[in-house]
C-alpha cells in the first residue's frame, strides 16, 4: 500500500499528497509522536499542499519545520494551501 | 569503499580521461568544437565571452576557463585562441593558469597559424597527440575520499526536497563522512532557506559569507525592477505546487545533505578542501554545472523531475527523478528512479543505493548523456551588462 500523503515534521501545519486525493478523503498521519487527523475539504493535486490544522491570516505557513510563506486567507484543515491563500514574504507575485 | 579512477599528477583524481578543448573566447567556440568533433577522447568548452569583457568579468572568466582546465576529469588541455592581444582573454595565461596541475596544456592560434584553416589542421592533429598520451594512462583503485561530488536539481517538484534532492544529500553525507568532498549552487534558489544552510557552517566567516551571497543575489535581483516571482519558483513550479520561493528554497538545499559547510566560493573558483561547499551560481542549471566542474567535481548528481536533457562535456552527471512515469518514458535522459516511500520511510538506504550507482559512474560507467554523447551544451557567468 503505498503513502498517501506525508507531513514531513511535527510541528508542520501543511502535509503533502502523495497521490490526487479526493474531497472528504480521510488521512491519519504520524509524524514523530504526532498524529494528524485530517479530513480532505476540497480535492488535492498530487504534491500539493494541505493544510493540518487551523491557520489564521498572517500566520506563518510552517513545511518540514521551515517557514515558507504567510497565510493570505483563513485556512481551515484539509484546504488547499497554494498560491490562492498563501504568499512568500521574499518575493510577490504582481497583483 | 573505493572506486577506480586516473590519479593526476597533482593529487587529484579523474573519473573521466578526457582532452578538453577550451576556447579563449567566442571567436574560436566553432573551431574548439570542431576540433572536439574530430578527435575521440576530445570535448569542447566553448562559450560566447569575447574581447569586450571588463573587470570584474574578465577575472571571473580567466579563473573559470583556468579551473575548468584544472579539473581532474581533463588529462590535457588545448586552448584555442584567435590570436589578437589584449583587450582579449590571453590564451597563455590561461594555459599555464592549468599548467599548474602538471597535467599536459597545448595551445593553438589561428591568426598565428596562418588562418582558420591551417589552425583546425593543425588542432585536430594536437589533440589526436594529447589523446593517443591520455589513453596510456590506466585507471587505479582510489578511496571515495577523492570523490568531488556536485548536487543539482533542475524542474523542482515539492517532493524534490524530501524525496530526490534528500536522496543526493544522502550520498553526499557518505561521500563526505569517508573523507571526500562535494558541494551546490544556484544562490537564488537558496532564498529563504540560506539560515538553513548557514547554521551549518564551521565558522562565523563562512557563515557570514553563505548570508551575504544569499542577501547580495537577492538585493541586485530587487534592484533590477524586474518580477521574480514567476521566474522562480516559475510556472512549472507553481502548477506542481510549489507555493512561494522560500518552499523551493527548502527543498532546494536538502541536496546539500547535513554536514557542515566549510567553505563558500566565488563563481569559476576551485573549492579547496574536504567536506561541503557552496559555489555562488545564479539559477540556470547548465551554468550551476559549469560553477561545479570549475569548483573540481569530477562526478555530478542532478534531480529532475522534468527531466532535464542536457549534461556537462567533461563531468559525468547522473539524472535521478522521482517521476515513475518519465523514468520510463525518458529511459536516454534519466539514469535512476527514486522510489518516494522509501525515501520518505528509509532515507538512508535510497542513499546508500545512489551510491553504488555514483561509484559505478565514477569507475567508467556511462550516463545516459555520456552514451549519447548530448553533452556539448555549455556556458559561463558573467555579471556585468553587455557593453
Amino acid at each position: 500500500m503505498r503513502i498517501k500523503a506525508v507531513v514531513l515534521a511535527p510541528h508542520d501545519n501543511v502535509g503533502i499528497a502523495l497521490a490526487d486525493l479526493e474531497t472528504g478523503f480521510e488521512l491519519d498521519l504520524n509524524c514523530g509522536e504526532h498524529l494528524f487527523e485530517v479530513k480532505l475539504a476540497e480535492p488535492i493535486p498530487y504534491q500539493h499542499k494541505f493544510s493540518v490544522t487551523t491557520i489564521g491570516i498572517g500566520e506563518e505557513i510552517i513545511k518540514d519545520d521551515v517557514f515558507i510563506g504567510v497565510a493570505t486567507d483563513e485556512i481551515q484543515a484539509g484546504q488547499h494551501v497554494h498560491v490562492h491563500n498563501m504568499t512568500g514574504t521574499r518575493s510577490k507575485p504582481l497583483h | 569503499m573505493e572506486f577506480s579512477g586516473y590519479l593526476r599528477a597533482d593529487g587529484l583524481a579523474g573519473t573521466r580521461n578526457l582532452i578538453g578543448i577550451i576556447s579563449n573566447g567566442v571567436c574560436t567556440s566553432d573551431a574548439a568544437n570542431r576540433i572536439a568533433r574530430e578527435v575521440d577522447g576530445c570535448v569542447a568548452f566553448s562559450h560566447r565571452e569575447n574581447c569586450q569583457l571588463i573587470s570584474p568579468d574578465k577575472e571571473i572568466v580567466y579563473r573559470t576557463l583556468i579551473n575548468l582546465g584544472k579539473n581532474p576529469n581533463l588529462a590535457g588541455v588545448l586552448v584555442v585562441s584567435a590570436g589578437c592581444t589584449d583587450p582579449c582573454l590571453d590564451p597563455l595565461v590561461i594555459a599555464d593558469g592549468i599548467a599548474e596541475t602538471g597535467k599536459p596544456v597545448e595551445v593553438c592560434s589561428i591568426h598565428q597559424d596562418g588562418g582558420l584553416m591551417k589552425a583546425l589542421s593543425n588542432g585536430i592533429d594536437t589533440a589526436r597527440k594529447m589523446a593517443g598520451d591520455a589513453s596510456r594512462i590506466k585507471r587505479e583503485t582510489l578511496p571515495i575520499s577523492m570523490l568531488r561530488q556536485g548536487v543539482e536539481c533542475g524542474g523542482s517538484t515539492p517532493l524534490s526536497g524530501p524525496v530526490t534532492n534528500a536522496a543526493q544529500g544522502s550520498a553526499l553525507d557518505i561521500i563526505i563522512e569517508n573523507g571526500g568532498s562535494g558541494g551546490f549552487g544556484e544562490t537564488p534558489e537558496v532564498i529563504g532557506a540560506e539560515q538553513i544552510i548557514a547554521a551549518r557552517a564551521v565558522n562565523a566567516d563562512v557563515k557570514q559569507k553563505m548570508i551575504k551571497v544569499v542577501q547580495d543575489y537577492e538585493a541586485n535581483l530587487r534592484n533590477s525592477g524586474l518580477n521574480f516571482f514567476g521566474a522562480n519558483p516559475d510556472p512549472q513550479n507553481i502548477k506542481d505546487g510549489l507555493s512561494s520561493i522560500e518552499e523551493k528554497a527548502v527543498g532546494a538545499v536538502r541536496k546539500g545533505g547535513t554536514t557542515p559547510l566549510m567553505e563558500v566560493i566565488g563563481f569559476g573558483e576551485r573549492a579547496r578542501g574536504k567536506g561541503l561547499f557552496f559555489v555562488d551560481t545564479p539559477g540556470n542549471d547548465l551554468i550551476s554545472l559549469t560553477g561545479l566542474a570549475a569548483a573540481g567535481c569530477n562526478v555530478i548528481t542532478y534531480s529532475t523531475e522534468c527531466a532535464v536533457p542536457y549534461g556537462f562535456p567533461f563531468v559525468p552527471v547522473i539524472k535521478i527523478t522521482a517521476n515513475r512515469d518519465h523514468f520510463h518514458k525518458y529511459p536516454d535522459i534519466l539514469d535512476y528512479l527514486v522510489d518516494i516511500d522509501t525515501a520518505l520511510t528509509h532515507l538512508d538506504e535510497v542513499g546508500a543505493e545512489l551510491l553504488v550507482l555514483i561509484v559505478e559512474v565514477a569507475s567508467g560507467r556511462r550516463t545516459q548523456n555520456e552514451i549519447i554523447g548530448y553533452t556539448g551544451t555549455c556556458d559561463l557567468w558573467t555579471i556585468a551588462p553587455a557593453a
